[in-house]
């Protein structure tokens, strides 16, 4: 259906280009690389916040155990350090021997109970945390789905389905991903460092000390380097995008560029863009990857500071012992990490705030205004009386597109829509549906405004066929039972038969129950059209709106599809959007549409006799004689 | 990925190089905990100095039993500052030298790294230029580009990686190994029931975890499936009032993939209790060895200390690597296909080969088509698309072809520009086969027009001066009148330096179609070709089209494929084809009475009146 827009609706939907992600390489080393950013970074938090609370006790849950988990992996060390220690006393004869063992061995059930704690501890923090965020992955999906639903057509006509797929999936994958890892993440790293901090400080604030010298070294050639890296990251992005529109456009131009013999020019310009991508890739990788050994060289410089100093210490008259600096050691490497994880998580985060912030933008839609029927309904006796008053309607504000249109038909007459492509003819089908809303005036159905029936009720006496045959994946029988799913089978093979399609069924090896593939590509598109056909038949509507332009069909399928067309239209309202000359001339009211406006309206001697529009295009199709 | 290893063959010196890097920044991470160990080994010393009862003073001694004489034994540490000092500036060396290294190894890698896919794109997009259309429509254009784009990125960053990562792995792990064994080889018994330990751990992981996550892959690509359903068919589900019944058949795969991702993540939640586990488990296990050490008399001074502290740090080391291991293979697979998706593309044959000669290239063609029992199959199918193709075109004339879908009226006009090469048969430009002909010559003499246009992203002008080199504002202005551009172009505020963004997009289909017609038309070529390329223009415009192609090509050959009739009655000729044969050569008069193929057509659109 995207693709048979009209032409007021393709201006609006071309701006828009498919999102670009900036996923550069190397994902998964996010620091250096600039993150997308988050419109609302506040707000958005506030909400996400706000909309994950239902979880929020084992959320908060997740948060203490996390703490605690932080904290016991901290303190653990410092008993293998009192171990070491003790030992080397045992070694020099400062403790003695049974004083040692009592004291090692209690260290040593102490430690292992502290890490069966930090075990069972980091176990729940691991499984509450995987639960909560695939419970919100999974509610976040389900509201984006119900959200849908209560869209207009004009949101699904507006935007690209792939965009919307992606909010579906990436980003609630992003979002939910993120609330588990980098609430973990962040949290622990915070406390690792204050923890360090303090069991550096216990084992001695001297090395503690010439440890933290180097921290704005640290702090300072990494932001350095991150902020350079970012911009080359950005330039990358940058030209990786114009090889990419040139690659996308080449391919795509494939066999102009052959027959125009451009091959040369066009790989010139190609190799041209690539070579310099190729030198803006180097310097990225390179000062992103910079990072990783001027981190190491720094904190190596911190290491062999505090071994000399720890050595030098170690001969003072409060000596470290062989513990204190092993263990120190390990404290001091690992306080490093945590301040990186911290920076990597506040990149991350970004990204996570601007998939949130997609989810909401979706979540908040307009919806379609809600209705409050003011009528009941006897279905059965609709009669297919339509009349168009006063109608008004543009896609957007600036354009107008249909001013004053007013139409009656009565039950069972036929209208041919005509006019070139593009000219507004889906327009009509999606003011009768309901799809859009008219800007004023009315339609009558039965003498009753289409706007006082509830929506489903309406769209129920319409049935349609449309050139885009929109089909589930499913078995055929589902198919062709689609706006019925009571149907019997005797009513479905009934339909089918009407339509013609029966026959071509059967010769399937499953019959009815032949599963059709993603788009239905396992059926020809003549089929598929049949298919549709027999689907309207068997939901029997009062009113028919047809498309029947069947340019892709063999000619054989299409006289099927002729026959069944009209054996539906019999007796029945029908709204054709006309590509025969035959339907054309048999129809009460041709309605002749150009650049979404009706020109002109009457039936075929009349428009004609008019000499307008119509006799014009008439004259130049039919009779070839161009004026 | 093998396949795609002879890019790197250009810079096998800058790889050396990185390997040698690689080596010396993994020693450096070796020698620093040695060092380390050698100045508790050295630097510090216990002073036992035991009480002289003559001098009544502790003066110094070789040993004295603390434990066993608390009064008159006394023990200090003592630390060496030239001892510390000389190793501590071997490990500021060793610092220095593994850092510039790794500095280095970073700038190659990336150099390298980046080299390896601006090679590879280069192949790849020459190789798409010069295969011929046959092969790249096999593929279908946005699965090429994102091989182009996404594959080549992630084989190009996998390489990077694995230049950085892959030696590194090996050398720690081993090099720690034998630092650690060197030192004691009771003390390192812990380690090696932790490696094992800890692959056998990966292992049972990942046997149970990957299903689950193909799983997760289906049940994505189902959710996807019937959210992109619903999305599309947005307009037939609320014209049946099916909404709610999507929804439920959403929110079921939801469940599904909640479920499934729910138990995949379980599992995983395991993996990093117990690795951590395990770390800790194997560095108590080295000082709980240490401790009996002690207990066993053979650990015994500041060197077994030492000893202990390194072996600490190598237990760290060797695990770590195992982990570095295991995320480079869970890489792999995803560069692995990748790869063998390029490859697929760097392997393709052009089904078409220049066997043209030079002496065509200042030939005066002008433009006489002959089909001599022309057959075409695709290059592997087995049933022949066309049959017996047999007529004339000569310069002057229209030929319109005409038929069903797959009736195969689109492939005759593509074997003119050798987009197909003819199974059997000849097909002859004035008499030359087209075969001898160079390529560029042959398609010189075309204009060819197909159905979907496609526009350049650049201005109007540029647009169709594509279609001839150092084109006049002039010669591009006639263009456009012919084609009916002019019109639209002019009230247009720029006009022919009207921006046209990529693909066109700025212009509606009938405008762009028009726009690729005078492309065609500005290179004045003896042989148009119009594949169905006034599908997308109203009755007049395409009415009026053909009028000024009359009056203006009156040299040339002109091929029109149609769907509509009207396009089409008035042509020289008008070949009717129906399953890949001509059934009907002749006028529309003619045809009517003589090709029911021909009637059925005309019928279905004009109806009885008009025909007769």
């Amino acid at each position: 259906m995207k693709d048979n827009l009209d032409k007021e609706q393709k201006q609006n939907t071309s701006q828009k280009a498919p999102r670009q992600r900036g996923h550069g390489p190397g994902a998964g080393m996010p620091l250096g690389r600039p993150a997308e950013k988050a419109k609302d970074f506040k707000g958005t938090t506030k909400r996400l916040i706000k909309y994950i609370g239902q979880y929020k006790w084992q959320m908060l849950l997740v948060i203490i155990v996390t703490i605690i988990v932080t904290l016991l992996a901290v303190v653990a060390p410092n008993y293998s350090r009192f171990i070491i220690n003790d030992l080397q006393g045992m070694i020099l004869g400062t403790i003695t021997r049974d004083e040692g063992v009592a004291r090692i061995t209690t260290y040593f059930f102490l430690v292992l109970g502290l890490y069966a704690l930090r075990f069972i501890m980091s176990l729940i923090m691991h499984l509450v945390g995987n639960k909560v965020s695939i419970f919100i992955g999974k509610k976040m999906r389900n509201d984006l789905r119900d959200k849908l639903e209560k869209l207009p057509i004009k949101y699904f006509d507006s935007k690209q389905t792939g965009n919307i797929l992606s909010v579906f999936t990436n980003d609630v994958d992003v979002v939910t991903n993120s609330i588990q890892q980098s609430l973990i993440n962040i949290i622990s790293s915070f406390f690792s460092i204050i923890g360090i901090l303090v069991m550096m400080f216990i084992i001695s604030w001297k090395l503690t000390i010439i440890a933290l010298l180097i921290l704005p070294l640290f702090i300072l050639a990494t932001s350095t380097i991150a902020k350079k890296s970012q911009s080359k990251f950005i330039r990358q992005q940058k030209q990786l995008g114009s090889l990419n529109g040139h690659v996308e456009e080449v391919f795509s131009a494939n066999k102009i560029v052959k027959l125009f013999g451009k091959e040369e020019e066009s790989f010139d310009e190609f190799q041209g863009i690539n070579v310099e991508l190729a030198g803006d890739m180097r310097d990225a990788q390179f000062l992103s990857g910079l990072i990783r050994p001027i981190m190491e060289f720094i904190s190596n410089i911190g290491y062999v500071a505090v071994v000399i100093v720890g050595g030098i210490l170690a001969g003072a008259t409060n000596p470290l012992l062989v513990g204190d600096i092993t263990i120190f050691i390990m404290y001091q490497r690992n306080f490093v990490n945590p301040i990186l994880n911290i920076a990597n998580v506040i990149n991350q985060l970004q990204s996570t705030i601007a998939g949130a912030e997609r989810v909401f933008e979706v979540l908040d839609e307009v919806e379609e205004n809600q209705e409050f029927s003011k009528i009941s309904v006897d279905q059965s006796r609709f009669n297919g009386h339509v009349e168009f008053n006063n109608i008004d309607f543009s896609y957007s504000d600036e354009t107008e597109l249909i001013k004053n249109l007013n139409l009656e038909v009565l039950p069972g007459k036929q209208i041919a829509i005509v006019g070139p492509t593009g000219a507004g003819k889906t327009t009509l089908v999606n003011l009768l549906m309901r799809f859009y809303e008219i800007k004023a005036g009315n339609i009558l159905i039965d003498g009753i405004k289409s706007t006082d029936y509830p929506r489903a009720i309406l769209r129920k006496q319409f049935g349609m066929v449309l050139q885009d045959t929109w089909l589930f994946s499913g078995t055929i029988k589902e198919n062709v039972a689609y706006g019925k799913p009571d149907a019997t089978d005797d009513d479905i093979i009934d339909a089918c038969k009407q339509a013609h399609v029966h026959h071509y069924i059967e010769t399937l090896p499953k019959g009815y129950d032949t599963v059709l593939k993603e788009d239905a590509d396992n059926i020809s598109k003549g089929q598929k059209q049949l298919l549709t056909i027999a689907r309207a038949i068997l939901f029997d509507p009062k009113i028919l709106i047809l498309d029947e332009a069947t340019s892709s069909v063999d000619t054989r399928t299409e006289s099927y599809i002729q026959n069944a067309m009209t054996f539906m239209m019999e007796g029945k309202t029908s709204f054709v959007i006309a590509h025969r000359l035959s339907t054309i001339k048999k129809a009460n009211i041709i309605l002749v549409m150009n650049q979404g406006m009706i020109v002109e309206q009457g039936d075929h001697k009349e428009l004609l006799a008019k000499n307008g529009v119509y006799a014009d295009l008439y004259n130049s199709q039919f009779l070839n004689q161009p004026t | 990925m093998g396949k795609l290893l002879k890019y790197l063959k250009p810079y096998w010196f800058k790889v050396s190089i990185i390997f040698v890097l690689v080596s010396l920044v993994s020693v450096g991470t070796l020698l620093l905990p040695d060092y380390m160990s050698d100045i508790i080994a050295e630097g510090i010393s216990a002073e036992y100095r035991e009480y002289n009862p003559v001098t009544d003073s502790f003066e110094i001694a070789d040993s004295c039993d603390v434990e066993a004489n608390p009064l008159t034994c006394e023990v200090n540490q003592r630390s060496d500052f030239m001892v510390i000092l000389k190793y501590g500036s071997y490990m500021l060396g060793v610092t220095l030298v593994s850092s510039l290294a790794f500095i280095a190894l970073m700038y190659l890698s990336s150099d390298v790294g980046s080299q390896f896919g601006r090679d590879i794109r280069k192949d790849y997009y020459r190789k798409i230029t010069t295969v011929s259309v046959y092969e790249t429509d096999k593929f279908g254009t946005s699965t090429l580009i994102t091989r182009a784009s996404n594959d080549v990125m992630q084989v190009q960053n996998f390489m990077t990686m694995a230049l950085r990562l892959l030696l590194r792995i090996p050398i720690v792990f081993i090099g720690a190994s034998i630092f650690a064994f060197q030192k004691s080889l009771t003390l390192t018994i812990p380690i090696f029931i932790g490696v094992p330990a800890l692959i056998i751990l990966i292992v049972i992981v990942f046997i149970l975890v990957v299903p689950l996550f193909k799983l997760v892959q289906k049940k994505i690509d189902q959710l996807t499936l019937v959210t992109r359903e619903s999305i599309n068919g947005v307009r037939v589900i609320r014209a049946f009032g099916q909404g709610d019944r999507e929804v439920e058949r959403f929110e079921e795969t939801n469940v599904d993939l909640t479920m499934v991702n729910y138990k995949a993540g379980k599992i995983m939640s395991y993996l990093n209790p117990i690795i951590n586990l395990l770390f800790n488990a194997v560095i108590l296990g080295v000082t709980y060895t240490a401790y009996r050490m002690v207990l066993a008399g053979t650990l015994v001074d500041y060197r077994g200390l030492g000893d202990v502290s390194a072996i600490i740090q190598y237990a760290t080391l060797i695990l770590f690597s195992i982990l570095m291991l295991t995320f480079t293979f869970v890489m792999f697979p995803r560069a692995q296909v990748s790869a063998k998706r390029i490859v697929e593309v760097l392997e393709l044959e052009s089904s078409i080969i220049d066997t043209g000669s030079k002496e065509y290239d200042d030939y005066n063609f002008k433009g006489k088509v002959e089909f001599k029992d022309v057959c075409f199959k695709f290059p592997d199918a087995e049933i022949n698309v066309l049959d017996n193709i047999n007529f004339i075109a000569n310069p002057g004339e229209t030929i319109a072809l005409i038929g069903s879908t797959g009736s195969g009226k689109s492939t005759v006009v593509n074997l003119m520009p050798r987009f197909f090469d003819i199974s059997c048969g000849e097909l002859l430009i004035d008499g030359v086969p087209i075969k001898d002909i160079k390529l560029n010559t042959l398609r010189n003499l075309i204009g060819f027009v197909p159905q979907t246009a496609t526009l350049f992203s650049g201005t109007i002008k540029s647009n169709i001066g594509y279609g001839k080199k150092n084109a006049t504002e002039d010669e591009i202005k006639e263009a456009a009148e012919i084609a009916q551009a002019s019109g639209f172009i002019e009230e247009m505020e720029e006009g022919y330096d009207s921006l046209v963004e990529q693909g066109g997009v700025n212009f509606s289909g009938g405008q762009k179609q028009r726009l690729s017609i005078a492309r065609a038309l500005i290179r004045k070529p003896k042989i148009y070709i119009f594949d169905d390329g006034f599908s997308a223009l109203d009755f007049r415009t395409d009415a009026a089209l053909r009028s000024a192609l009359k009056e203006n090509v009156k040299e040339s050959t002109v091929f029109i494929v149609a769907q509509r009739i009207g396009t089409i009655m008035n042509a020289d000729k008008i070949i009717v084809l129906h399953e890949g044969k001509i059934v009907g050569i002749g006028k529309h008069d003619e045809l009517l009475k003589t090709s029911d193929v021909y009637r059925e057509i005309a019928l279905s659109q004009l109806g009885e009146e008009e025909i007769s």
